[in-house]
């Protein structure tokens, strides 16, 4: 078998006019029959095809020349049975087109195998069977004329008259063939449609001739595509009219032929609305793909004008090319739009965004006015996909870009470039407030929460800005930087694009480098600091701390490396590092300073550790490995990262809280939640964020949120820490509110394992019993 | 029962100069087994052919016989030039009957009709083939078609191909009998009581972006995506200096660059370009080419054209339920072209490797016949392979 081929787009033009070309070559009606009937077949590779005119079989291919199934292909004609049984026995599926109803002509196609005829190849029947059938009468009424010539009575007058139908279909037949030429070679739709409506108008030599389509937003309303018949001026007097209203109306209303007299007095039967002088009117529905969508309407002034079935029939072929036009055109816009689109979102994707971007910067020296890019992507994104599933991944996507269309003007573009990353185009944006302004606008739009599949969901975008100086990919990319920069800043916000970027972005691209290699060259370094009874000072735990011992920029705080780290996806490896180093330590100490010091280590997880599948197999593995009980544990998670407040999470967090290690939540109070999942969480331990331990050091010494927090711990029996104990007064009140347990430079810095040891052997053994 | 017995095929071949021997010689050797019912014979058209037919007919007598001149004959020995190949059928499982019809030009669907009245002859077995061989500069050979299929139907798969004059395009011969025809298509139909296959390929591939026939008149193509025919393609295929002014170097540059016809759901049929009118820049085709069709340029090389003849031979023996007693391949000029004379060698091989062991002939065409689906029938630049079994 051989591989189908794809068929060429506008394929049912080019068999049309080679249909065409072919039949009009036939010398007489027998050999156009049968022409019809073969060519018909040769187009769809038909195995059988005939022609029934008034119940008989007139022309007929791929039955053996004396045994064509008479009776059967009547009875399919008929519609009384719906399948032809092929020479060789087989039974298939046809297709019946009417060629013309005062002689009953019908088309008849039938083709072995499944699925039968596809809706393009019955529209190209349809289109076969018209031309056949103005083809057949034009020839009858050459053999009339011959005879008549014959018969030597020929009168001049009807010679004439017959000469001049002749004449017609001739101009008729080119005509056509020259509107599937413009078809097929994509001629602009406009002048398609506008030649139907002239050739139309002059070959049936009618007053007015309109051609309709139904509006976008307003599928009930007719609005005029082209006109014949009226003053220039006057066009602009034709306004819509509704389906069902006129001749035009009707056609699309009943999708059918309509032929309408004007009803005197009765203005609402106007055969054509547009013209109250008209007297009789005929129009044919008009189809895109299948569908109705508009009508071809003619119309006298002549009263008492009737039109002949030869003249309906010329309007039926150009419908049908019109038909033809709409459907070709439809079909290459939309295979068009998909090519620059979007398929989830329907906005332009990064090719259609590059070219009116480009575009916009070819016309800044026209104009003056440059174009801003603004760059935009959703924050953790990730988080939704991952835990809601890509539906509801999707979904957003979806909605965040309906969001984005509202806060631009039509003129301006926003196009998604794949994942969770849009572009905007602000065209002549008046300046840089502009742009931020519509940054603005999009950050507080999509701060909104979503509800995607049954779930409220929470999100942030940050964006770049850059205005249009340089070419489309420089703009693009520095847009990209400064959406980083917004991001790195804290996301939910948006950022202007400094040239500094490209440093900072070298930089950062240098840090990951390195970053990569810290972990294996030693580089990193794990500090403590003590957490100790408020009461006694004495240590009771240790916070594991990592710092990065740079080689060129020396030691680094994790705030200069931990976002490169989550970046780079070198945190988990890292973590598992510190966690592994941490227990090691902490189990050393609890043997070797036994009743000096008994308390716990903290490890911190990040959001990344904490989705890793492998992290409860790190803990226990790093438990085992230390010889350290789980109670000596504390994991420590950000408020942020909790209040992703995701199944996961709860998983996780139930599953390490199995294990018996500690839970605590670090900087709790900076989230804007509160109860509500504490409830849901194993949580051990609430730290008090140090920027509400320092305003106890205020001018209003505010101890407010300490005080509620610790009122919360008591409620759930939680055990409080508070951090950046720095002060001896934030000590002193935090001790009266009854917090117990407390770590900052007050009591010890971060520092390396061998000052702690030295801090333990100093510790007298005995004061730590006095304290509990 | 059906066994191989009750059908037989057998192969002669000579080339020697004088056509009477030649003829007899070859006959001969067809004669292969008891009752035959047919000859085809392939022969180069310079013999003095009814002298041929003579000599056949001294071997075979009474046998009825078809046959054309050719632009190469094929046997299992290879491919000659100035040679006959006489194919012989018989067995009391096949039947056949012959019939032609004069005057192709004049009326090509009737020509087409009249050499397929042989079917009304044989039994109307459920294995049936009619095998057409025409004058190939007679006009357009889908008319023939379709006048042939307008007596057999769908029902009965039609095979063959255009006579050929060695390239020479002047003048083609048909035979049927002991009479020698020109402008005429010969018709055989064969009725077995096993299975018979066709297959058909043709083993190129487009070349660029697709040109729509803007102006085309039957067998002649004016105008391409509107520019002239002729300027277009020697453009579009950087042809060299020589064809662009010679006809014959135009014709050996032709051959090897036929048009692709777009077609709905098979391969597309390809058009061999058969001369060039350098006056009206047209370009003639030796089968319609109608307006408004979608072509591309086509191109082949060993490799395409040699695996189209494994997939001619594949699908034609798909059709049978048992091992073939006798492959017949009507094969193109063109590729002749494309392959060489090695080539050439390796596709003749290649069909005998396929028959395994059964006799093997045919002859090198204008032009070829196979219709199995629809009508379109027609075919250029194609290996056509008749497998009986």
């Amino acid at each position: 078998m051989t591989e189908p081929t794809p068929r060429a787009a506008n394929w049912s033009a080019q068999q049309l006019v080679e249909f065409l070309s072919v039949l009009a070559d036939c010398p007489d009606r027998g050999a156009a029959r049968q022409t019809g009937v073969e060519r018909a077949a040769e187009a769809v590779e038909a195995d059988m095809a005939a022609l029934v005119v008034a119940g008989a079989v007139v022309a007929a291919t791929g039955y053996p020349g004396d045994a064509i199934p008479e009776a059967e292909i009547v009875a399919v004609a008929e519609g009384a049975t719906r399948e032809l049984t092929a020479p060789w026995g087989e039974r298939c599926p046809c297709a019946v087109v009417e060629l013309d109803d005062i002689f009953e002509a019908r088309l008849i196609v039938g083709r072995v195998g499944a699925g039968g005829f596809s809706a393009e190849e019955a529209s190209l029947l349809r289109g076969m069977a018209r031309v056949l059938g103005q083809t057949l009468r034009m020839l009858d009424l050459l053999d009339a004329e011959r005879r008549l010539r014959a018969e030597g009575e020929a009168q001049s007058r009807e010679n004439e008259r017959l000469l001049r139908t002749l004449q017609q279909r001739q101009d008729l037949l080119e005509r056509l063939a020259r509107i599937q030429q413009a078809i097929v070679s994509r001629t602009p739709l406009g002048d398609v449609l506008e030649a139907i409506v002239q050739g139309t108008h002059e070959l049936l030599e009618q007053d007015v001739t309109i051609l309709r389509l139904r509006e976008v937003d307003d599928a009930n309303v007719l609005s005029l595509v082209a006109a014949r018949g009226f003053e220039v001026e006057a066009l602009h007097g034709i306004g819509p009219i509704a389906v069902g209203e006129g001749a035009a109306g009707l056609a699309v209303a009943e999708k059918r032929w309509v032929m309408m007299d004007d009803l005197l007095g009765d203005t609402s039967a106007l055969a054509e609305p547009s013209d109250r002088s008209v007297r009789a009117a005929m129009a044919a529905p008009l189809h895109e793909n299948g569908l109705v969508v508009g009508s071809l309407v003619c119309a006298t002034r002549t009263p008492g004008r009737r039109y002949s079935r030869a003249e309906r029939d010329t309007l039926l072929a150009f419908a049908e090319h019109a038909s033809l036009a709409l459907t070709d055109a439809k079909n290459f816009d939309v295979a068009m739009h998909q090519a620059v689109h979007d398929s989830l979102t329907g906005l332009p994707n990064r090719a259609l965004f590059l070219d009116r971007l480009e575009h916009a910067i070819a016309r800044v020296p026209r104009t003056g006015k440059h174009p801003s890019v603004l760059f935009l992507d959703i924050d953790d994104f990730k988080t939704v996909n991952d835990t809601l599933g890509h539906a509801a991944g999707d979904h957003l996507l979806r909605a965040a870009s309906d969001r984005l269309m509202t806060c631009i003007r039509p003129g301006d573009t926003a196009a998604r470039f794949g994942g969770d990353e849009f572009a905007i185009l602000l065209e002549d944006s008046t300046g840089q407030e502009a742009a931020e302004l519509v940054a603005g606008r999009i950050l507080e739009a999509l701060a909104q929460p979503f509800y995607v599949l049954d779930n409220e969901v929470r999100t942030s975008a940050s964006i770049g800005i850059v205005d249009g100086v340089g070419d489309a990919d420089d703009l693009l990319r520095n847009a990209d930087l400064a959406m980083y920069r917004a991001k790195a800043d804290g996301k939910g916000r948006c950022a202007r694009f400094e040239p500094a970027m490209h440093v900072a972005m070298l930089d950062r691209m240098a840090m990951s480098g390195a970053l990569q290699h810290a972990v294996q060259e030693l580089q990193l370094r794990v500090l403590y600091q003590p957490i100790v009874d408020l009461r006694s000072s004495a240590i009771v735990g240790v916070e594991a701390l990592v710092r990065w011992q740079h080689p060129d920029r020396g030691l680094l705080e994790p705030a200069r490396f931990m976002r490169i780290a989550e970046e780079t996806h070198a945190i988990v490896p890292l973590g598992r590092w510190v966690l592994r180093g941490a227990c090691q330590q902490a189990a050393l100490w609890r043997r070797r300073f036994s009743g000096r010091f008994d308390g716990s280590v903290s490890v911190n997880l990040s959001a990344e550790q904490l989705s890793d599948e492998g992290l409860v197999d790190d803990v226990r593995g790093a438990l085992q490995a230390a010889g350290l009980r789980p109670e000596a544990l504390t994991l420590e998670i950000t408020e942020t990262v909790l209040m992703r407040d995701t199944q996961t999470t709860i998983d996780r967090l139930t599953e390490l809280k199995s294990i018996g290690v500690q839970l605590a939540v670090d900087d709790f109070g900076t989230g804007y939640s509160s109860l509500q999942y504490l409830r849901r969480f194993p949580i051990d331990v609430l730290k008090i964020a140090a920027v509400f331990v320092s305003g106890i050091d205020g001018e209003r010494g505010d101890t407010t949120l300490p005080r509620a927090i610790l009122d919360l711990a008591a409620g759930f029996s939680l055990s409080v820490v508070a951090e950046g104990v720095e002060t001896e007064r934030q000590h002193q009140v935090l001790t009266s509110m009854g917090c117990h347990l407390g770590q900052g430079y007050l009591f010890h810095r971060p520092m390396d394992a061998g000052a702690i040891e030295e801090l333990f052997e100093a510790t007298d053994p005995l004061s730590l019993g006095l304290a509990n | 029962m059906t066994s191989a017995l009750d059908r037989w095929t057998a192969v002669g071949s000579c080339n020697d100069a004088d056509a009477e021997t030649a003829g007899r010689v070859a006959a001969t050797e067809a004669m292969g087994g008891p009752d035959p019912c047919l000859l085809l014979v392939f022969a180069c058209h310079e013999y003095d052919l009814e002298a041929l037919l003579k000599g056949i007919g001294g071997a075979a007598p009474g046998v009825p016989l078809i046959g054309c001149s050719t632009a190469g004959e094929i046997s299992a020995a290879g491919v000659q030039d100035s040679s006959v190949v006489v194919v012989g059928l018989g067995g009391t499982g096949l039947q056949a009957a012959t019939s032609f019809r004069e005057g192709a030009s004049e009326d090509l669907r009737a020509a087409g009709a009249g050499a397929a009245a042989c079917l009304h002859d044989v039994p109307e077995s459920e294995h049936r083939v009619l095998m057409l061989l025409t004058d190939g500069l007679a006009g357009d050979q889908q008319e023939i078609v379709r006048g042939a299929h307008s007596v057999a139907g769908g029902g009965v798969p039609l095979v063959g191909g255009c006579a050929g004059d060695g390239l020479k395009m002047k003048s083609t011969f048909q035979m049927h009998g002991d009479r020698v025809l020109r402008n005429a298509v010969v018709g055989a139909a064969i009725s077995s009581n096993a299975p018979i296959g066709v297959g058909v390929r043709h083993g190129w591939r487009r070349v660029g972006d697709p040109m729509l026939v803007t102006s085309s008149a039957s067998n002649r193509v004016f105008r391409l995506d509107d520019q002239p025919a002729l300027d277009l393609y020697l453009d579009r295929l950087k042809a060299p200096e020589d064809a662009r002014s010679d006809a014959a170097h135009f014709t050996r540059f032709a051959q090897t660059h036929p048009l692709g016809l777009s077609r709905r759901s098979v391969e597309e049929h390809v058009r061999f370009i058969s001369d060039a009118n350098f006056e009206d820049r047209s370009l003639g085709s030796i089968a319609e080419v109608p307006q408004g069709a979608l072509v591309w340029l086509m191109e082949g090389d060993d490799a395409s054209v040699l695996k189209a003849t494994d997939a001619a031979c594949a699908d034609a023996l798909s059709s049978l339920d048992g091992p073939p007693i006798g492959l017949i391949a009507f094969d193109c000029i063109a590729r002749r072209g494309v392959l060489g004379d090695h080539g050439t060698a390796a596709e003749v091989e290649r069909v005998a490797a396929n028959a395994a062991g059964a006799p093997v002939a045919g002859f090198y065409t204008y032009g070829e016949i196979a219709r199995t689906r629809g009508i379109s029938g027609f075919h250029n630049q194609t290996l056509v392979v008749l497998a009986l079994q």
